[in-house]
């Protein structure tokens, strides 16, 4: 027998085996290759998620800072200066300058409301869009059909004022661009989740606009990427339909987890 | 060691399946043409080209010195096909321009093997040598682009991934069998020979059942309907 027979039939298959374990190698380099990149994709969205979400908490910090300042610092000024008028025992001449100080404190107290709603902070997401609904005269050009279903209930309070500013923006939107004689909003308050559900019967809008750059003079759709940025930290989805002259409608769906009684947050005391 | 006498049946077998089976690569090459990218048509007619002269040597009434010189031939074409299916395959224009030098390298080797280093010879084992060098390193680098850059999330489904593999697997397990192929030819040794033929078989087995599975997988990128979405 050839004397070379043996160390080559033992060394062939020691290369192929090599072989095997170069490709072998490179499915599992590939592997780790792309669970890394999904390591890195998911650190940046998480790091994406903390920076909207902070920049959402430092704009609400901030509205809450303007909220205080006019109510505790404008508002109580007026009130001061309210009763010196009166003082003045000239109800002749003043009382003109005190029904515009009426109306300047009044208007001071609504922005004050806007910027923080105290009814939210104070009985909850579900009372303070009750409070919501009602500040939309019933008599005026727009009818709002605020509907809640499920078992409307108390949340962590970021996702409530969230979930509240998510209404707010579309009921806002509604009102101001939609020019409907409609609006409808269904807050569904699931096991798990909460579904919002808006729709109106007004000019509509070019979704295509939306997705691509904004015309000068058109609906921006800031409103549109406010709402999409506050889903996007509760990490829920949104999902949007309209065409021109046909309404629109607005589908958005939450992961909310439950709060015990004990998490639910104390009252706080009002500001107004 | 002593090999058992049915080895010489066994081998004798495998090589016919093995020369037969290269019709399943080749016809689901063939039914697959429209899907098939450059470097995967140049492979299936790299397979038609090298199967024809394989069985033009076993079909062919040719003397030992036609019969090596078309055994030379089948390397050099072998070698050719296989490495221009890299010169298509690689991404940078450099490393196509570097694979085809590489390549026109090879073939001045192989006619100066033929002319000179081996003249007379019935195997031209330095040629083989080269080959499988050639070709092993080439795939293997193929195979680090493709890890590196992940054209797809399933290497395993990728065509050229299965075909260079296959390419791979079957020059290493037949680099050393061919480096010694001289010493196996002239020494006479019925059982030592067809040993050595059944593992050239069994790899070729592999290489082929690799080239059947990468043809399997080559289709067009699916085109999605548009739909629009605004989720």
């Amino acid at each position: 027998m050839n004397n070379w027979l043996v160390p080559v039939l033992l060394a062939t298959p020691v290369l192929l085996l090599l072989a095997l374990g170069i490709v072998a190698f490179v499915l599992r380099y590939q592997r780790r290759l792309l669970r890394q990149q999904e390591q890195i994709r998911q650190v940046r969205e998480m790091a994406q998620q903390q920076a909207l979400e902070a920049a959402l908490l430092a704009q609400e910090d901030e509205r809450r800072r303007i909220a205080a300042d006019l109510h505790d610092g404008v508002g109580t000024t007026l009130a001061i200066v309210k009763l010196h008028l009166s003082t003045l025992g000239q109800p002749a001449l003043t009382q003109e300058a005190s029904a515009l100080l009426d109306q300047a404190i009044t208007e001071v107290r609504r922005i004050s409301r806007n910027l923080l709603p105290a009814a939210l902070q104070k009985f909850g997401l579900p009372f303070a869009l009750d409070a919501l609904a009602r500040t939309v005269p019933s008599d005026g050009p727009t009818r709002l059909n605020l509907e809640q279903r499920g078992q409307p209930r108390r949340l962590n309070p970021h996702y409530e004022l969230i979930v509240y500013r998510m209404v707010q923006e579309l009921l806002g939107n509604g009102l101001r661009h939609a020019h409907s004689d409609r609006i409808d909003i269904i807050v569904d308050f699931g096991a798990d989740t909460l579904s919002l559900h808006y729709t109106d019967n007004g000019i509509g809008f070019d979704t295509s606009i939306i997705d691509t750059q904004p015309l000068l003079g058109a609906r921006t759709g800031h409103g549109l990427t406010n709402l999409q940025s506050r889903v996007k930290v509760l990490k829920g989805t949104l999902r949007y339909q309209s065409e021109l002259g046909t309404g629109s409608q607005f589908w958005i769906s939450l992961p909310v987890p439950y709060i015990t009684a004990s998490q639910a947050p104390a009252p706080l005391t009002s500001l107004l | 060691m002593v090999f058992p006498p049915w080895i010489i049946t066994v081998a004798d077998y495998l090589e016919q399946a093995s020369d037969l089976l290269v019709l399943l690569p080749l016809t689901l090459a063939g039914l697959r043409w429209p899907y098939l990218t450059q470097p995967l048509r140049l492979l299936a007619s790299g397979l038609a080209i090298t199967s024809a002269l394989v069985a033009f040597a076993a079909l062919g009434q040719l003397t030992p010195a036609a019969e090596s010189i078309l055994w030379h031939l089948y390397t050099i074409v072998q070698t050719l096909i296989f490495g221009g299916i890299y010169a298509l395959a690689f991404q940078q224009k450099r490393q196509r321009q570097l694979v085809l030098l590489v390549l026109v390298g090879f073939l001045a080797f192989a006619l100066f093997d033929w002319r000179w280093l081996e003249q007379g010879a019935s195997m031209h084992a330095y040629t083989h040598s080269v080959q499988s060098v050639l070709l092993v390193g080439l795939s293997g680098l193929y195979l680090r682009e493709l890890a590196q850059q992940m054209p797809v999330l399933h290497l395993e489904n990728h065509s050229l991934f299965l075909a260079s593999s296959g390419i791979v697997m079957y020059f290493s397990g037949t680099v050393l069998l061919y480096v010694f192929a001289g010493h196996f030819v002239s020494a006479t040794d019925a059982i030592g020979e067809h040993t050595v033929s059944l593992l050239m078989s069994t790899v070729n087995v592999v290489r082929l059942g690799l080239f059947t599975l990468a043809f399997y997988h080559a289709s067009q990128p699916a085109v999605l309907p548009a739909v629009r979405s605004h989720e």
